[in-house]
């Protein structure tokens, strides 16, 4: 077993690190106000080369593993402080890129893959609807067959990216009598007459990804858009869940470094009572806590990598590791916080923003309750 | 193939809930078997049926009933 990083593996690091301090990080605190996507920063990225990372070299990526793929987003979530940002690439990495590059055909391939990679067409996943959540399958959204397009009906909310999206993955029912067995998924292209992208009213955190809904009322699209089979939508989408819930806080790991660093600082430099507070030992003990979450974090993020890298589906890993990132990057938050004392909760020292963009990492992508739910009912076949 | 089919799912898929299959029961549309079932039924016939299974072949199709399953295992 070697935990170490190969020279180039070093050097990417260290390049997207510098690219991220010096490009990404503009007018956060201001955007985070205004709730602003920074669609220059979103391009600048995917020319840097970071969304394409992973794909393959005639499709615009950059042919790398998974594990150097995650090197890179961890260095990306050093150095950048837009946490809106560093949530948005991943997700349409994880949730978008990858079912493509396994679902779809040669031409979809060719269509779709330059433009996310390249930046030109930010793709959204659109799952979630009004009165469907955690029970995603139970999709009341509707793709009827008319000659060689489907009809689109139905909304979809609080989808990353919905806003500014050049193509949206929808997940429909083609066969409602069948259930969660009757879904397929579509490529609809941002524009296509009947989709409507709107975006969401204001959000706790993560103001600088937008957020929103999409909504279809007879949506016409071409039956060549859609991904795979009829009916292999729930495939599609566990596929797309393995991916993402293994690495949708690939960047959050490299903010939790930079975080840690941050509150060991001011805590040896803030002195109360005489003493550097880091001496005493309720703050001392709470940055042991966050230094251990991020230790483990990293463990499971970087065992998850490598078994992608064996090509294998890892529906048990992913839950673990979608649960214990989004919780401890939540606890260790609210640790940095407490740590900072009242300037923790100012706006002025951006660790309140931490804390309210790593709220939503208990929620999306599947909330707690939901991978412990999955551990749980997975556990028999582990130990089969 | 078939009857291995219908022993892991009897045994290992459905004993809790008190439920057995026949060959021709339907499995998903019935709701005896939920996404979860059927990732367990996967893994089975990857790891012990030695057969590879293409995530996108996880349909109706091709897994409505145990007989449905073992030609398309056939097919492979
Ligand atoms: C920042 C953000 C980004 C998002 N991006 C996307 C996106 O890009 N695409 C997309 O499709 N969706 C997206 N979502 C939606 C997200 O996936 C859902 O919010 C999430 O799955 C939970 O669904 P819900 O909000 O309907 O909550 P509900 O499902 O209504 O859950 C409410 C509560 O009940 C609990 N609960 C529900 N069912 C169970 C159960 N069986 N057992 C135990 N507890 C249960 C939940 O854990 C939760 O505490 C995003 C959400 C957020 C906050």
């Amino acid at each position: 077993m070697n935990f170490g990083l190969s020279s180039e593996q070093q050097q990417l690091r260290a390049e997207i690190i510098a690219f991220a301090q010096s490009e990404l990080n503009n007018r956060v605190r201001d955007r985070d106000h205004a709730s602003e996507f920074d669609a220059d920063a979103w391009r600048r990225c995917a020319k840097q080369g970071l969304m394409g990372l992973r794909m393959p070299q005639a499709l615009g990526g950059g042919g790398k593993d998974t594990v150097t793929t995650v090197i890179a987003l961890e260095a990306l979530g050093y150095g950048c402080r837009d946490n809106g940002l560093t949530l948005a690439i991943p997700g349409q990495m994880w949730s978008i890129q990858e079912p493509l590059l396994a679902f779809g055909d040669s031409e979809q391939k060719k269509r779709f893959m330059p433009g996310l990679c390249d930046g030109s067409t930010p793709g959204a996943h659109a799952m979630t609807e009004p009165d469907n959540g955690s029970d995603a399958f139970a999709c009341a959204t509707t793709a009827r067959r008319e000659g060689d397009d489907y009809r689109l009906d139905g909304h979809k909310t609080m989808i990353g990216l919905a806003p500014v999206c050049g193509v949206a993955l929808v997940f429909a029912s083609t066969r409602p009598e069948h259930g969660q067995w009757g879904l397929s998924a579509f490529m609809v292209e941002a524009g296509t007459a009947g989709m409507h992208c709107q975006p969401a009213s204001e959000k706790m955190g993560l103001r600088t990804a937008p957020l929103g809904d999409i909504v279809f009322r007879d949506c016409l699209v071409p039956a060549a858009n859609r991904l795979g089979p009829e009916g292999a939508g729930q495939a599609i989408f566990n596929h797309s869940m393995d991916w993402e819930r293994s690495f949708i806080f690939a960047c959050h790991l490299g903010a939790m470094q930079a975080q840690l660093e941050a509150a060991t600082q001011y805590a040896s430099r803030r002195r109360q009572f005489g003493h550097a507070v880091a001496d005493f030992q309720s703050v001392s003990n709470r940055l042991a806590d966050m230094r251990l979450r991020l230790e483990t974090c990293r463990l499971l993020l970087y065992k998850a990598a490598w078994l992608k890298d064996q090509g294998q589906a890892i529906p048990m890993h992913a839950a673990l590791t979608k649960l214990h990132l989004g919780e401890s990057l939540l606890a260790s938050s609210l640790d940095a916080m407490r740590i900072h004392g009242g300037r923790g909760f100012m706006s002025e020292f951006e660790v309140e923003r931490s804390v309210r963009d790593n709220a939503g990492g208990v929620i999306y992508s599947g909330t707690s309750d939901i991978q412990r739910q999955l551990i749980a009912k997975l556990l028999p076949v582990e130990q089969r | 193939m078939q009857d291995q089919l219908i022993d892991f799912i009897n045994n290992e898929l459905l004993a809790e809930r008190g439920i057995s299959i026949g060959p021709d029961d339907e499995l998903l549309l019935s709701g005896h078997l939920d996404s979860m079932a059927i990732f367990q039924l996967v893994a089975f016939i990857e790891g012990d049926l030695g057969l590879a299974v293409p995530a996108q072949d996880i349909t109706v199709e091709n897994f409505r009933t145990a007989t449905v399953i073992s030609q398309y295992l056939a097919r492979l």
